[in-house]
């Protein structure tokens, strides 16, 4: 193990974050273990991307070209295919985002490595490596290593590890041609489209009260929306809500959906899945409310209220009515 | 248009607590009750409306033993023309890689212009054997994919990205689609469908007639162990009666300045 | 009798009076004969019936309701004025006969009102004529400036005109009989009573030529004969069909309340069929076409169909209306083709006739059938209909995934079965026996899913455990090997599911041995006790626990805190379905100081809460408000603090419209077996 592959993801002339998640950490293992940090940024003219990141990686291989304008997982995957050959990093990191899904399942087929998906942690020790992930929607952690320890490819879960610089680097850039020509482009991109626009913007929200399946059924919305109203706050929901087309897909708060950063946010009868929290990693204050006290979103809490909700939201909605004539 | 679509039957756990088995390796499953994975559902209608729309067949298939022939015979109810089962003893052995060699050796020998998978199972969360089976299968793929729409021999596809954001693609077929929920309502069907569909054609297929060496089979991940989620500090819980747990509510928000 | 002028010998333009009558009968009634036959033609292509049992109620279930028409005085008045009508018709049957038959033979009559008696039989026909006269009369001002809401149409063309015309026409033949009558006594005809219609007509025409009588004598007689033939031919094709159909219908309605027929009569295994419900017409049983033949657009249905009263697109009566004009449309008297439409062209009734809201409105609460005075039904077709909706995926989302959670947990809220009996473990005072096979106990509690999962209801299992423990009866429950009684599941139309969660309770029933079942809901005391197989002996603990109270065993006691008025709220499945109106009555009053009140619509026209079906997991938008709202406002206007229920869904509608409604602090609602129990 000498060397860890990020691979950078960014999307309209902007990094994304889990790019910056997956260098800190890429960045705390390599001081453990003495290893380089390699980013691969592959892009059309990326590069103030690359100065982003200049002192978090080690070496930056950038691939300049106006085919790689849009990500394209053939692409990538040829590319990244041989530059692993050439290097053999231990690791390869790749965001577990859209992209990143559909580029790392290939890459592995591709390059015989194995893959583990939607990892949570990464540790190396005496050797052996081994990530930890969720299964059944985040009510179970599972440990998982690897068959072989020649390389591994992660993807990483957005919002899990901090983006911050970790440890004083000067990334050597790396300038590389490919040529394209040979790759079969399969998949030609048209354009890209709004799924969430709407007449409201929860993402500007300074108060947002949200709703997911615990709320039974689409007529019981109401009681939620009258203590958003009463907070003057904002209704949005979970993803569940939206799939049953209980609320419009701009009201919903998730790694699909749209990510919010509220003063406060009050989860009502949802669970907690990991993509509904990917969406409020930004919000300040989250109070939970919610039958189950082993549902995951109380880990994610700063306040939580167990019980029906039924019972709940009425008694908060006149408090507040209450607080605010007094 | 003909379909093949990738199911699987997965546990049902949305109102359950779901216990560690004795090996720690799996949860106990003697009392839960299964169903057709919520991506697959979806996976399987949109073939249907396919295949409504533009005609042609509809071809489910699993890996797993009897009991999964469950699933099959919702989707044939559902409108898929056949079912095929693979017998491949205890799939708890087998890893996303082995599943997709298994699913894509099977398939590679169909006349197909896509193949569908969901997104992600709801057992393990790995979201990998759909665009495995594409790469083993050497087609194109798409993933996350919330539209579809098929004009001369090409998918115009969009996919779900971040943020409300799709991105919307063309790609030739025969092409492999991973399927995003609510990508449309899938219809329900009755018990009396679902034992009228016992005279669709269920087909079964050993492992061993597929030629896949033990080799390409054996898991490169290990599930080490699995656990309950750690109980971590997380949220400081209100109690007391309602108005007291009101009075704590509304004293929290007043203090965060949005009580206004 | 004696005759003045004889129509049957009479001449006019040189035909023989006797011709006439015979054209007009044999070309009318053969017309009428062939009418008929192509309403039958649509009967035939139904499917089949069996309703020849129980003879013996059934006659004197239609001298009941059809004769005595025991049903029509619930809209009292109106009610009142069609009893006349009716009785009239009856009445003057004998008249027409005699009338037709002076067509054919001079001097006719009947071989039994030959003497005396003919004479008084024309006092009494006379009499009646009057009376029909002035109820016709009375209903068409009251239709024409009174304007019942009632026979109003929401969606959609009433047949109002109809009605007028109908009533004209009938009015009409009293007047030209009476005139017949009159002007036969100004010339000449004595008759042995003095006739206060014939008679009081005859000094009208005092001082009439007697060429101008003779011309009204006649032109009488044959208005009259020929209005008549029109007017039979005329009733198989509009709402008025019923003076023919009704006293079939009524003798052959529905005995089994409470049970849902199964898809199909004749075929027994639901897999043999290729389709499941009703799509077209052909596919309702000849015994529910019959019913769209009668029904006479009254309204009564509708006016007491708490679906349409609060405002859901379900008008029972429009329903039957739109599809008997879709039949008639399909299967014309007159068609070019010489025969039916085609099949492959055959519509639909779902979405080209029937909106599908229309359908998962109904909460199958019963009032409508309660209410109509010639028994149409209306549960039946509404699940056949639903069947038909489901097996075509015509579902709404909502419930789709409450019914696999049905059949793979066993009840609607997916929680695993081992847990059903967890509420056990919360009572402190009594222990509960779970029956495993081979047990033994005197009383069987179905506890059913709500009871054991939702944490109020399960209250309402405590308490009825509480009083089996205190009066001393054992008892067990199935605990996980129960499964939901299914009594929803089979209402909401999937009848495969339905199948399967009996089968599973029937497995699991077979294996312990009791004297009888207790259930904690109407529902599933109505769906074992109707729907399952095996005639098993099932209560309600109402009238379970009613002699134990009557005969001293339970004693309440502790007295109530003074000052809350309660009402009983009678649900639709104890009520209407069961006839169960007293053993609670009986229960509530038992309660020491207890003050009661009673709503208006009390017994079997209480007002349907809202719904233990459907309405549990789906919400149909377009309504005002919901049922349970407005069944809290009539408790509360009949003085009531504490409306009190014998039903879960009742208890949660109920609680839920007290908050919805504002009412809470001045309304409480209470189980009866709860608030017995807290005064043992």
């Amino acid at each position: 193990m000498s060397e860890v592959f990020v691979i950078v993801e960014h999307r309209l002339g902007e990094i994304r974050d889990i790019t910056l998640e997956m260098l800190w950490k890429a960045g705390e293992l390599a001081q453990e273990h003495s290893y380089n940090v390699t980013a691969i940024l592959l892009g059309h003219e990326v590069s103030s991307i690359a100065e982003t990141i200049s002192d978090r990686a080690d070496k930056i291989i950038i691939s300049d070209d106006e085919q790689l304008k849009n990500f394209n997982a053939d692409i990538y995957k040829e590319i990244i295919a041989g530059l692993i050959e050439e290097s053999k990093p231990g690791l390869i990191l790749i965001g577990n985002t859209a992209w990143g899904m559909e580029l790392a399942p290939c890459l592995a087929v591709r390059t015989g490595f194995p893959l583990a998906t939607d990892c949570i942690d990464i540790t190396f020790k005496d050797g052996k490596l081994t990530v930890q992930r969720q299964m059944f929607s985040g009510k179970i952690f599972s440990n998982v290593s690897f068959s072989s320890s020649a390389g591994c490819l992660l993807t990483i879960r957005s919002g899990v590890f901090p983006k911050d610089r970790i440890g004083d680097r000067q990334a050597q850039i790396v300038q590389r041609e490919f040529s394209l020509k040979e790759i079969p482009q399969k998949k030609d991109f048209i354009e890209f489209v709004e799924t969430a626009a709407g007449d409201v913007d929860i993402a500007q929200a300074e108060l947002l009260v949200s709703v997911g399946r615990g709320i039974g059924e689409e007529e019981n919305i109401s009681l939620v929306r009258e203590l958003a109203e009463a907070l003057n706050g904002l209704l949005s929901c979970s993803r569940p809500i939206v799939d049953k087309n209980w609320l419009p897909k701009y009201l919903q708060v998730g790694s699909s959906g749209k990510s919010v950063n509220p003063k406060v946010y009050v989860a009502v009868g949802i669970s907690g899945a990991f993509q509904h929290l990917q969406g409020i990693t930004g919000a300040g204050t989250v109070i939970a409310i919610n039958k189950d006290p082993k549902a995951p979103i109380f880990r994610a809490a700063d306040y939580g209220i167990v019980g029906d909700l039924f019972k709940i939201i009425p008694v908060l909605k006149e408090k507040v009515l209450e607080t605010r004539k007094g | 248009m003909d379909i093949v679509v990738c199911v699987k039957r997965v546990p049902l756990t949305e109102e359950v607590d779901l216990a560690v088995d004795e090996h720690k390796k799996g949860i106990k499953k003697d009392q839960l009750a299964f169903v057709l994975n919520d991506w697959d559902n979806y996976a399987i209608e949109e073939a249907i409306l396919l295949k409504e729309k533009h005609g042609g067949t509809v071809t489910a298939i699993t890996v797993g033993s009897e009991e999964d022939e469950e699933v099959l015979r919702r989707c044939l109810a559902m409108g898929a023309d056949r079912a095929i089962r693979i017998e491949a003893g205890d799939v708890s052995r087998f890893d996303s890689f082995g599943i997709s060699k298994i699913l894509s050796r099977v398939v590679k020998d169909f006349p197909f212009d896509l193949v569908f998978t969901g997104v992600l199972a709801d057992d393990d969360y790995c979201g990998m054997v759909g665009m495995m089976v594409a790469e083993e299968l050497g087609i194109n793929h798409a993933n996350m994919v919330i539209a579809i729409e098929i004009e001369n021999g090409k998918a115009r596809t969009t996919s779900e990205l971040e943020g409300g954001l799709g991105e919307v693609s063309s790609i030739a077929l025969p092409a492999l689609l991973a399927i995003q929920t609510g990508i449309n309502e899938p219809r329900y069907v009755s018990i009396l469908g679902i034992r009228k569909a016992a005279k669709k054609e269920l087909k079964v297929m050993d492992l061993s007639e597929l030629g896949i060496s033990d080799e390409e089979l054996s898991p490169r991940t290990i599930i080490e162990e699995v656990y309950l989620p750690p109980e971590t500090e997380g949220a400081q819980i209100l109690t007391g009666d309602p108005d007291k747990i009101a009075s704590d509510f509304v004293e929290i928000l007043t203090k965060k300045g949005v009580m206004g | 009798m004696y005759y003045k002028v004889q129509p049957a010998l009479e001449h006019y333009l040189g035909i023989p009076g006797l011709f006439m009558t015979l054209s007009i009968l044999i070309g009318g009634l053969g017309i009428f004969f062939y009418i008929m036959y192509r309403r039958y033609l649509l009967l035939r292509s139904a499917k089949p019936d069996p309703r020849f049992d129980s003879l013996w109620r059934r006659f004197s279930d239609l001298i009941i309701y059809g004769i005595f028409q025991k049903r029509q005085p619930r809209y009292l008045w109106i009610g009142i004025l069609h009893i006349m009508i009716f009785w009239g018709f009856v009445v003057l049957a004998l008249r027409t006969i005699t009338l037709y038959g002076l067509g054919l033979k001079a001097e006719f009559f009947l071989p039994f009102l030959g003497g005396s008696l003919g004479e008084f039989y024309h006092l009494f026909k006379d009499i009646f004529e009057i009376i029909v006269l002035f109820a016709c009369i009375a209903a068409i001002l009251r239709r024409a400036i009174g304007r019942p809401a009632r026979y109003e149409f929401k969606h959609g063309k009433a047949h109002k005109s109809h009605a007028y015309l109908v009533l004209g026409l009938i009015s009409f033949l009293m007047v030209t009989d009476i005139a017949l009558d009159g002007s036969g006594i100004i010339l000449g005809e004595e008759r042995a009573y003095w006739l206060p219609a014939a008679h009081t007509a005859s000094y009208l025409f005092n001082g009439l030529a007697q060429d101008t009588l003779r011309t009204v004598y006649q032109w009488s007689y044959w208005l009259h004969i020929l209005t008549i033939m029109f007017f039979l031919n005329y009733l198989p094709l509009a709402k008025h069909f019923h003076i023919i159909t009704a006293i079939p219908n009524v003798f052959l309605r529905k005995l089994k309340k409470g049970s849902i027929k199964p898809p199909r009569w004749d075929v027994e295994n639901i897999e043999e069929l290729d389709s499941l419900g009703v799509d077209k017409i052909e596919d309702f049983t000849w015994k529910h076409i019959l019913d769209f033949y009668t029904c006479t657009e009254c309204g009564r249905c509708s006016d007491n169909c708490p679906a349409n009263t609060v405002g859901r697109p379900l008008s029972p009566m429009e329903l039957t209306i739109k599809i008997r004009d879709n039949a008639y449309q399909n299967h014309p008297i007159l068609s070019l083709t010489r025969k039916s439409t085609p099949q492959d062209q055959k519509t639909s009734l779902i979405g080209p006739v029937l909106e599908p809201d229309e359908i998962w409105s109904c909460t199958t609460c019963g009032a409508c059938e309660e209410e109509c005075p010639v028994f149409i039904e209306y549960i039946d077709k509404m699940i056949d209909l639903r069947r038909h909706m489901v097996e075509s995926a015509m579902i709404p989302k909502d419930f789709q995934d409450t019914l696999v959670r049905f059949e793979k947990t066993g009840n609607p809220f997916g929680k695993p079965p081992s847990k059903r009996a967890d509420w056990v473990k919360e009572l402190d005072e009594v222990s509960v026996k779970i029956l495993e096979e081979g047990d033994k106990a005197d009383v069987l509690y179905f506890v059913d899913s709500y009871a054991s999962f939702d944490p109020q209801i399960q209250r309402i299992a405590a308490a009825i455990v509480r009083g089996l423990d205190k009066a001393g009866i054992t008892f067990g429950i199935l605990g996980p090997r129960e499964s939901d009684s299914a009594h929803q599941v089979r209402r909401l139309g999937e009848e495969g599911l339905f199948q399967f969660l009996v089968e599973g309770n029937m497995e699991a029933l077979k294996t312990c041995s009791f004297q009888q079942i207790v259930t904690t809901d109407p529902h599933a005391f109505n769906t074992l006790k109707n729907d399952y197989p095996g005639n098993l002996f099932v209560r309600h603990y109402t009238e379970f626990f009613l002699p134990l109270i009557e005969s001293g065993r339970l004693k309440p006691v502790k007295p109530l805190d003074t000052g809350s008025i309660y009402t009983y709220h009678d649900p639709c499945y104890l009520g209407r379905h069961n006839s169960i109106y007293e053993a609670p009555r009986k229960i509530l009053a038992s309660i020491p100081g207890i003050q009661i009140v009673e709503m208006e619509r009390a017994r079997d026209r209480s007002f349907c809460c809202g719904g233990g079906d459907i309405n549990l997991w789906y919400d149909i938008e377009t309504e005002e408000m919901r049922m349970g709202e407005k069944r809290l406002a009539m408790a509360h206007e009949a003085g009531a603090t504490v409306i009190v229920t014998a039903c879960p869904f009742c208890l949660l509608n109920f609680d839920d419209a007290i908050k919805t409604s504002g009412l809470e602090g001045e309304m409480e609602v209470i189980d009866l077996m709860e608030l017995f129990i807290s005064t043992l």
